[in-house]
């Protein structure tokens, strides 16, 4: 027997059963264990703004600018865990989309500060917004690490950059209906900590995430 | 049908019947792990051999791909194609290995740089000639060692791999680096505890 044969040989012994986990499972459970863990984060450190839903439901562009955050965060999560799979596909391709979306959903915060979609008031102000948005995507981040850990991530960093952007963006859309609404402070107390999670995920990643 | 016509054709033949081996190996199918790796193991040769020409170390190359693919099954979607799956792991795989032997070549060259006072060449390669001092290990230390600080694969896996426990994988372990040690002691070259 040759050593490759007796190598092969090692390897199939005791093979068992595999699953795979699909990547929109994976996509599907983190969004709803990270969206329930923010937003009770959220409601224990202080109640959401009052008369949101009527919010949602009258201003068109508030309602679309949530789901555009909505659907930016699905997509960068999409393409973490997909990154988190030895394929062929270009890098560059694949982050285009996520990207793209990230940049309009901010857009429209910079839209809004010369036409917000709702009036700006101070009601309701949360006193640490900022800090809240950073602490709550930190164990989000962790635990979407050690998940991507288990699979075969052949670019650490871009993976890393995407989850951290994800679950930087989970609190920071939820502080949309949690805090005052008005573009400016939402862009710098909200967005940009959300943003920041974006380069603790590249910076742990490094750590977590060497390539097998 | 054209030769071009013809390669396609035996690409799909391949990439079903891998697709299908890999299919039942997940399912836990040891004689199909087994045919699978086996063609594969030929196939990255093969592979090896046309992309990187007469490539140092090829059958360990070989073998570190074929333990990284063993490794990253689980991450294989059947809904995908098998062969962008494999030829990706293999690629990053033989990579990494190119990158850490010039990293390796690197660090002996400032060694012998640094040391070329003290100790002539031809003593400093008889210390670090890696291979003699594998063999003065048992089989099974030597397994041990190999599995775990050049593979980088972790005690528990090894245990598993070669089917006895953990902490018998963790003594030959620690006996063969003690060896290693004390060769390295005898050879003339100064370690820190």
């Amino acid at each position: 027997m040759t050593d490759r044969e007796q190598f092969i040989t090692n390897l199939v012994k005791g093979t068992q059963l595999v699953k795979f986990t699909n990547t929109r499972t994976s996509t599907m459970i983190w969004l709803i264990s990270a969206f329930i863990f923010a937003a009770l984060l959220t409601y224990i450190a202080g109640p959401y703004r009052s008369g949101i839903a009527y919010e949602l439901l009258s201003s068109f562009q508030f309602f679309f600018e949530s789901i555009i955050g909505l659907a930016s965060i699905v997509l960068l999560i999409y393409t973490a865990f997909d990154f988190a799979i030895p394929s062929q596909r270009s890098v560059a391709k694949r982050l285009i989309l996520p990207l793209t979306i990230l940049i309009i959903w901010i857009g429209f915060y910079v839209f809004g500060l010369m036409y917000p979609a709702l009036e700006p008031a101070m009601a309701d102000k949360r006193e640490y917004c900022y800090s809240e948005t950073f602490i709550y995507a930190l164990p989000i981040l962790l635990v979407s690490l050690l998940w991507v850990r288990k699979q075969w991530p052949l670019h650490p960093k871009i993976t890393g950059l995407l989850l951290g952007l994800a679950a930087g963006s989970v609190p920071a859309l939820i502080m949309q209906f949690a805090c005052i609404y008005e573009p400016e402070h939402i862009l710098i107390y909200h967005i940009l900590p959300g943003l920041l999670v974006g380069f603790v995920g590249v910076v742990l990643a490094t750590v977590m995430l060497r390539r097998p | 049908m054209n030769s071009g016509g013809e390669q396609c054709a035996l690409w799909q033949k391949d990439e079903q019947h891998w697709l299908s081996l890999m299919i039942q190996s997940q399912a836990g199918d040891v004689a199909a792990y087994h045919q699978l790796l086996t063609e594969l193991g030929s196939v990255i040769e093969s592979y090896l051999r046309a992309n990187f020409g007469r490539l140092a170390m090829l059958e360990d190359c070989v073998q570190e791909c074929l333990l990284a693919i063993h490794r990253a099954k689980h991450t294989f979607d059947p809904k995908r194609d098998f062969r962008p799956w494999m030829f990706t792991i293999v690629r990053y795989k033989t990579i990494d290995i190119i990158r850490r032997n010039e990293t390796e070549s690197n660090t002996i060259v400032k060694l012998s740089e640094l040391d070329q006072g003290s100790i002539n060449p031809v003593d400093l390669d008889r210390i670090i000639d890696g291979d003699r001092l594998m063999n003065k290990l048992s089989h099974d230390q030597r397994e041990a060692v190999t599995l775990t600080k050049y593979l980088g694969m972790t005690t528990n896996e090894v245990a598993q791999l070669i089917g006895i426990k953990e902490s018998a994988v963790k003594a030959r372990l620690r006996r063969g680096l003690k060896n290693l040690q004390k060769q390295w002691r005898y050879d003339g070259v100064k370690l820190d505890d």
